[in-house]
């Protein structure tokens, strides 16, 4: 069972991996939009998909703790 | 360490040691990397503010040395204009003082020659008065056929004279 | 070693010579072209051909001495293996960070003693780098915390340092400190400290009580939570990117067997060299945005 759990458990990386997509199709939009604020553009995206991120990685984590020990 | 109860395994230790490594690593690259890159580089900042400030200064000390020139220049100008302008006076005064006198020769040149030729023209006017009487006497005693009297003679001429001075006049 | 092998072996050899020779004949052929462009791409099949067949030939003798791939397995361990030092039961990582430390100290004493009195008016080379890196660290610390004190751009260009080098390390076949929760926790906890320092400082004690329960103190309890949360977050975003870049080298690795000469450096050039300097861009920043926001 302990396996299975682990797969379940990166199902949020999923989520983060879509949203993600989401973000950075917004960031290039907002780029083409305006140029001349692609350096904030972005160091905002970065935040953001950090943020975005930090789902898939403690499901990584929870799947890593599951899966090996 | 085990007379005090103490079990140092049981302690989180890797926190401790990890924390303080950081700290280490902090305080030497702080000291011996970054503080003085930082240094050097805000040295140089102000160093080249300083040339800068400097050029500024010697640029409005040569700005204020060529306004200095320029006044100067124009001063200079002035004077020359003045120089020639007193020259040129002086000589369109002395130039005028010549054509005075020349011109002053001029006209007694010219009054002179007019009185010698007025002078000229009564003589000759005299002398052929004189030469006419003389042959209008020759031409009347001819014709008369004697000697005319002085008398005669002066009246004679004087009407002649009238009436061709004041016929070359009518005419 | 088997017949496979032996055949292994000897084909590469001969492709390898085979290519060779082409491309002597092909380099003689070339000398004498006036556009060495246009020689190179004339040579540039038997010169593949060549890396491949000698890359072919390496992988099958390292494969002969280490015994093959081993297949799609792996030994992972959420923590690292544990060294007894006298009493002291410490983390191998933890040791790796020390000499990790040793190491920057050292290069830090060399960069001083000679490489810093070399320093010229006209960046160049390794100062031009550092001048930039310096910088750089400077406006981003300014840009994202503001003008809190001179320590906190030390601090970060002490971290990415520190993150950098334990990137390196697991190019020298170490297990990286990053990979371990107790070192990113630890940089977390840092991290944790200055953000309430600075949160204190700026504000005062009771500022920053009152800045907590700011809404209404109902609220409180989950701001102090979502306080905590931050170190907790910084340290498994670390430790969990970087396990996953391990563990991907890793598998990559045993996969591949003698096969992996020159194939993990190609991937490495990703999860060893870009995906560490960007997780060292997102902790700082992360780091610089909680400071930020326990100052505001």
């Amino acid at each position: 069972m302990t396996p299975f759990a682990a797969a379940l458990a990166l199902l949020p990386a999923l989520g983060a991996g879509i949203m993600m997509g989401f973000a950075t199709s917004k960031a290039v939009d907002a780029t083409a939009r305006q140029p001349e604020a692609s350096g904030k553009i972005n160091s905002i995206l970065l935040l953001g998909l950090a943020l975005a991120e930090s789902t898939a990685i403690y499901s990584f984590v929870i799947a890593l703790i599951l899966a090996v020990k | 360490m085990e007379s005090l109860g103490l079990d140092l395994s049981k302690i989180p230790i890797d926190f401790l040691l990890n924390i303080l490594n950081i700290v280490l690593l902090f305080v030497i690259v702080r000291s011996l990397a970054y503080k003085p890159i930082r240094k050097f580089m805000d040295a140089r900042t102000a160093r080249v503010a300083a040339e800068a400030a400097k050029a500024e200064e010697k640029a409005a000390e040569a700005q204020k040395v060529k306004a200095e020139y320029e006044e100067k220049l124009q001063n200079c100008e002035a004077e020359t204009q003045a120089h020639r302008q007193a020259a040129r006076r002086e000589a369109e005064a002395e130039a005028d003082a010549i054509r005075a006198e020349a011109h002053a020769e001029a006209q007694s040149i010219l009054d002179d020659a007019r009185a010698r030729a007025k002078q000229e023209h009564d003589e000759t006017l005299g002398t052929m008065q004189r030469d006419v009487v003389d042959l209008a006497f020759g031409i009347s005693e001819k014709l008369l056929g004697h000697s005319i009297t002085d008398a005669d003679t002066k009246k004679m001429a004087d009407r002649l004279f009238d009436e061709s001075l004041s016929g070359g006049k009518a005419s | 070693m088997d017949t496979l092998t032996g055949i292994k072996l000897a084909a590469s050899a001969v492709v390898f010579v085979v290519f060779l020779v082409l491309w002597c004949k092909k380099r003689h052929d070339t000398l004498s072209e006036p556009d060495p462009k246009k020689a190179k791409k004339k040579r540039r099949l038997p010169f593949f051909g060549m890396v491949i067949s000698a890359w072919f030939f390496v992988a099958c003798v390292v494969n002969l001495v280490t015994g093959g791939p081993k297949g799609i397995s792996l030994e992972l361990e959420m923590f690292s293996p544990r060294v007894q030092l006298g009493p002291l039961s410490v983390a191998r990582t933890t040791l790796t960070a020390y000499v990790l430390l040793g190491v920057i100290a050292v290069l830090c004493i060399l960069f001083r003693l000679i490489a810093y009195p070399k320093f010229k008016d006209e960046p160049k080379g390794l100062q031009n780098l550092l001048e930039a890196a310096v910088e750089f660290v400077d406006k981003f610390v300014h840009d994202n915390a503001g003008d809190l004190s001179p320590v906190l751009p030390a601090y970060m260009f002490s971290v990415a340092v520190l993150l950098i080098g334990c990137a390196a390390s697991e190019l020298f076949g170490q297990r990286p400190p990053t990979s371990d929760v107790e070192f990113t926790l630890s940089l977390a906890l840092c991290t944790f400290y200055l953000l309430n320092y600075y949160g204190v400082r700026k504000k005062g004690l009771f500022g920053r009580v009152k800045s907590l329960a700011s809404p209404s103190p109902m609220i409180m309890p989950m701001r102090i939570l979502s306080d905590v949360a931050a170190p907790v977050s910084l340290a498994c975003r670390l430790f969990g990117n970087m396990l996953g870049g391990m563990i991907v080298m890793d598998l990559l690795k045993n996969s591949l067997g003698g096969y992996a000469v020159g194939l993990t450096s190609l991937a490495g050039l990703y999860f060893n060299l870009f995906h560490p300097l960007i997780q060292t861009y997102i902790f700082i920043i992360l780091s610089l945005t909680f400071i930020r926001e326990a100052t505001e």
